[in-house]
């Protein structure tokens, strides 16, 4: 019996045994999809298929196409076979949105350890910047009759969104990065109201974003002539920009860039000491994850062809933390979840449930007073998630895993870097400026490898 | 040339003069110690030096050039590196990251040729992988390279931090405690081992200690620091026989029995 | 221009003064708790909301069972105010103990994130218990004192006089029993440093709950206070008022009580000169709804040129 465990255990564990069987369950969870009533239980299931996947042991290429196809094809595909193909559709699509959104602020959060609680503002600022001059909002306050722009450049004004931003992450990060940690917060909840105030009210002295009434009749993105107006449409558009965003956030994290941002949440003092420029850093931080919010801010726009103030309040930039922090600080896989998880409950299962709560009412069979009702009841939901999580489990569903590196590739790094540089570098022979790192060549010590073993042995002794 | 040389440093925290008027010239390639009983103002000392505080007067000068105004992180970069009194690694990230952080002011990647996985920056992190891997090897930390730093031993924590100090280039390295909780075989290895740092990587050493034994063994050089004021300096020899560093040590009575 | 500035200069400071003193008082419970622990307790703009939700409960109660018009009104006051005071005191306590203290070893965000947690409970567990009783969250209160004083120009309401007694008062209170009491005395060792003043046979767990206790009792009331000011009050009222009332207690240099206080009523002034004059003074060009934006403004300008705050020391960090 035992023995049987064991080897159903090492069967498990071969990468073969794996595949099979995560491709059997996909394709189950497809077919269920396709086939099978309730859809969104299948779509769950479906969804966790990438889960499971990511904890296989496939090599990582593999991963990322597999991921793709079930993304890509599988889900739309299975899910067009239903009544509700589009209501599907536009899900996803809000779901890859707050994903994206999540990832941005899993930057600032997760890495770099810095409390952002008006994401949203940044989402805002991408939202309007594509608004206002792809409606004929800009008329309002430029004069000549040019706009709407065509809606053509709708893919010109992704990367607008992307830098207006991130430029507006370093203006309000320039002074309230250098303050403490703690401050960051509340100046950011701050800031998140400043942004929807003046939104709300830039519609004089000179009508810019049109107060609260907001914008209608926003201009659908074009595409090669071809108008982007269904929301499957939408979702392949988040999809390509997601794969832009998770591409990029998986680059940065194991980079220079990435390494400081963790430094700097670990310890200031030390990150410092070890050379890593703190507000420089920071400011990185926050522009990179705001440039992802208001890209996300673009799409959004477009998507919903009228924004107003009400989209981008308080209780919007909590909701990204909520994914964040429930999904994993710093944990890519556990935020992509947890932006998944809440988005569902925001948009699908409260609704239904609520839905369903009145339709007991009304047929008398509870009294169910209206304030009850689940769909008010986000912040409660979102507060105790917050107190939970950060008492019980701060690292999040799925914590963040440490890449680790094949100690014999180190070791020939490490003899090829002996090889070329001659052994060690010597302050002696640096430039005197000491500021140009690329001068500053390892010099030809004296140090020679069988030195550098002699040490390890005496350090192990120590 | 003077690998440091401070000059009339004063630092005032309200009421309190952490550190008044001290004068310091470090040759180059030496060893230095810095002594006082606990609350003398030593760290404070290295916390000016280091640019973490600046000072209210005076001057620091490193190979010549002042650094007084330079924010922590332009200090290390122009060579000055240093240990903590109560270990400050990063504690939840890898030792191998460890290391790499303290390279990061002599890597250029940005965030164009990160994303774009320009050869450069491979190139870069490849050496930079080699080159921590190498100091790990060096420090006889290897085996440690994939653990996370919070779960090493105390001592290797100590000479993680040290190899953490080396990996930024440095010319002047000061250390804060480095025997500080560990016992008299770790420290004579101790005393080796900096030695041998300071041949290889032609380091000049300031250090702060509190094991006398250590002190006297190591030093050619010692400062005596008592309520910020420097009251003694000389070699061991003349430091061991100082009335007034007797008399701060073990009190008044100490000097008049003896 | 001026003319009409210093004619209604006179309504500016009264309404700014009041203001400046809910400002003040709940910017106390913000600057004791960061002192005593460096944390940020987001939750206690939320205190204050519950304690205005509190006492306009006792008061409609009262109303409703028709004693209102029996009592003396000074007593119906001073009765609301403790209860909710003794309510809001142990509600932060409970805060304290179940969402602060596990955490008090663990990193910096931490903490923080559990306060804005419990911030979102309150929100919604009020919002819940008002719109279930009354069917809508937005609840109108019954004013105690609704007389109005007419001094040519200036027009000031009797409950104005009470809001201002009341604010000061608490306000000297706490700053006796900080001053002058052995439980004041070990708080401010237990600020100074929790691990010395162990040693010294403090309960810091103790002295902690007595801090959230005070700096929750004195926001309670400060809610009661403000809702018979404003008469009516809604759940999401703590929020920006809190983030006004922390800039308050850092511009007054934070963990310093008179620093907080004075710091209040800068800023409560300040706010009713821009929500007044903003208008006049930029031909039209912005008004009152830029109001809040000042106030951060504010916030940000002391973070950057004097972090510390008026009265603060500079902290230094161990290193």
């Amino acid at each position: 019996m035992k023995q049987g465990m064991t080897r159903l255990r090492t069967r498990l564990r071969r990468p073969r045994t794996q595949a099979v069987l995560l491709a059997a369950y996909t394709v189950l969870s497809a077919a269920g999809l396709a086939f099978a009533g309730p859809p969104i239980v299948w779509f769950l299931l479906l969804l966790a298929s990438l889960l499971l996947l990511y904890y296989t042991d496939l090599p990582g290429a593999v991963k990322w196409v597999w991921a793709g196809v079930v993304v890509a094809v599988l889900l739309p595909v299975c899910a067009s076979t239903g009544s509700s193909f589009e209501s599907f559709m536009e899900v996803a699509t809000q779901m890859g949105i707050y994903v994206a959104m999540a990832l941005g602020l899993n930057v600032v959060v997760g890495f770099a350890g810095l409390l952002d609680l008006g994401f949203i503002a940044f989402f805002a600022l991408g939202a309007y910047t594509y608004a206002i001059f792809f409606s004929d909002q800009a008329n309002h306050f430029i004069p000549g009759h040019h706009f709407p722009l065509p809606a053509d450049l709708f893919w010109l004004c992704l990367p607008a969104g992307l830098l207006v931003a991130a430029l507006f992450g370093v203006l309000l990060g320039l002074p309230v990065l250098r303050v403490k940690g703690d401050y960051l917060a509340i100046v950011t909840l701050g800031f998140g109201e400043i942004i929807r105030i003046i939104f709300n009210n830039l519609d004089k002295p000179v009508n810019i974003t049109n107060g609260a009434i907001g914008i209608s009749s926003v201009e659908a993105p074009r595409f090669f002539g071809v108008s982007l107006s269904f929301p499957h449409q939408f979702y392949y558009l988040v999809l390509a920009l997601l794969a832009l965003v998770l591409y990029a956030v998986r680059r940065l994290e194991h980079s220079r860039i990435g390494r400081a941002w963790k430094a700097v949440r670990e310890d200031e003092i030390a990150a410092q000491a070890m050379g890593v420029p703190l507000t420089r850093t920071k400011l990185v931080a926050f522009a990179v994850g705001a440039s992802f919010s208001g890209l996300m801010g673009v799409v959004f726009a477009a998507k919903q062809a009228f924004i107003d103030p009400t989209s981008f309040t308080m209780l919007e930039s909590i909701t990204i933390l909520v994914m964040v922090i429930l999904g994993g600080m710093g944990s890519l896989p556990g935020v992509v979840v947890g932006a998944c998880l809440v988005t569902l409950l925001n948009i699908q299962l409260m609704p239904e449930l609520t839905n369903w709560l009145n339709t007991l009412t009304t047929a008398g069979v509870i009294q169910f007073p209206s304030a009850l009702s689940p769909s008010k009841m986000q912040r409660l939901i979102f507060g105790i998630i917050l107190i939970l999580f950060a008492v019980f489990r701060p690292q999040g569903m799925i914590p963040s895993k440490t890449r680790r590196h094949d100690p014999a590739a180190l070791a020939k790094l490490a003899a090829e870097w002996q090889a070329q540089t001659g052994g060690t570098f010597r302050a002696g022979v640096r430039p005197a400026d000491g500021q140009d790192a690329t001068a500053r060549a390892p010099g030809h010590g004296a140090v020679t490898r069988a030195q550098g073993q002699d040490g390890a042995k005496e350090g192990a002794t120590l | 040339m003077n690998a440091l040389e401070v000059s009339g440093v004063r630092k005032q925290f309200g009421g309190l003069v952490a550190v008044d008027d001290v004068h310091l010239q470090v040759r180059k390639g030496s060893v230095t110690a810095v002594i006082g009983p606990n609350g003398a103002g030593k760290t404070t000392f290295f916390n000016l030096i280091t640019g973490v505080y600046q000072p209210d007067q005076g001057d620091i000068r490193l190979e010549g050039r002042s650094i007084v105004g330079l924010r922590p992180d332009q200090v290390t970069m122009l060579g000055i590196a240093r240990t903590f009194q109560n270990i400050r690694l990063f504690a939840d990230l890898p030792v191998l990251d460890n290391v790499l952080i303290a390279m990061h002011g002599r890597l250029s990647a940005g965030i164009p040729g990160i994303l774009l996985g320009r050869r450069k920056v491979r190139h870069e992190e490849r050496q930079a992988l080699g080159e921590a891997y190498w100091l790990l090897e060096y420090m006889g930390l290897a085996p440690y390279a994939n653990e996370i730093a919070r779960n090493l031993p105390y001592g290797t924590q100590r000479r993680l931090e040290m190899v953490r100090a080396l990996a930024t280039h440095p010319k002047l390295l000061l250390l804060d405690e480095p025997a500080a909780g560990m016992s008299p075989r770790e420290t004579r290895e101790l005393t080796e081992m900096i030695h041998r740092i300071r041949e290889d990587f032609d380091l000049t050493v300031v250090l702060i200690e509190h094991d006398m034994k250590l002190v006297m063994n190591i030093s050619e050089h010692i400062l005596v620091l008592d309520y910020g004021r420097p009251i003694a300096e000389g070699t061991p020899e003349e430091i061991r026989n100082n009335p007034r560093v007797i008399e701060a040590y073990l009190g008044r009575a100490a000097v008049s029995g003896a | 221009m001026i003319p009409q500035l210093l004619h209604s200069l006179p309504q500016v400071l009264v309404d700014g003064v009041t203001l400046g003193a809910v400002y003040a008082t709940v910017a106390l419970g913000y600057t004791m708790v960061y002192g005593i622990l460096e944390l940020i307790n987001f939750a206690h703009g939320e205190i204050f909301m519950s304690g205005a939700f509190i006492g306009t409960a006792i008061l409609i109660g009262l109303n409703s069972a028709g004693w209102l018009g029996h009592l003396p009104k000074l007593l119906v006051l001073l009765l609301t105010l403790a209860v909710a005071m003794g309510l809001t005191g142990l509600l932060g306590m409970g805060i304290e103990r179940v969402a602060y203290r596990p955490l008090r070893n663990a990193p910096r965000l931490i903490p923080l994130i559990s306060a804005i947690g419990v911030s979102f409970v309150l929100q919604d567990v009020v919002r819940f218990i008002a719109e279930w009783r009354t069917g809508n969250y937005i609840v109108t209160g019954v004013t105690l004192y609704g007389a109005e004083l007419n001094l040519g120009s200036l027009t000031v309401k009797t409950n104005t006089l009470i809001v201002l007694g009341a604010a000061v008062l608490m306000m000297a209170g706490l700053d006796l029993f900080v001053r002058r009491t052995r439980w004041g005395t070990a708080m401010r060792a237990v600020a100074q440093d929790k691990d010395t003043a162990a040693l010294m046979s403090i309960n810091v767990n103790r002295v902690i709950a007595l801090t959230f206790f005070m700096g929750s009792a004195l926001g309670g009331a400060t809610g009661v206070l403000f809702a018979q000011q404003y008469g009516t009050i809604d759940p999401y009222i703590g929020f920006i008022l809190g983030l006004k009332a922390f800039t308050a207690a850092v511009l007054g240099g934070i963990g310093n009580i008179r620093g907080a206080m004075f710091g209040g009523f800068v800023l409560g002034i300040l706010e009713m000169f821009a929500s007044a004059e903003l208008g006049p003074l930029t031909g039209g060009v912005l008004g009152a709804e830029y109001k809040d934006v000042f106030a951060f403004l504010i916030l940000i300008a002391v973070l950057l040129f004097k972090p510390e705050g008026l009265f603060g020391q500079a902290v230094k960090e161990k290193v």
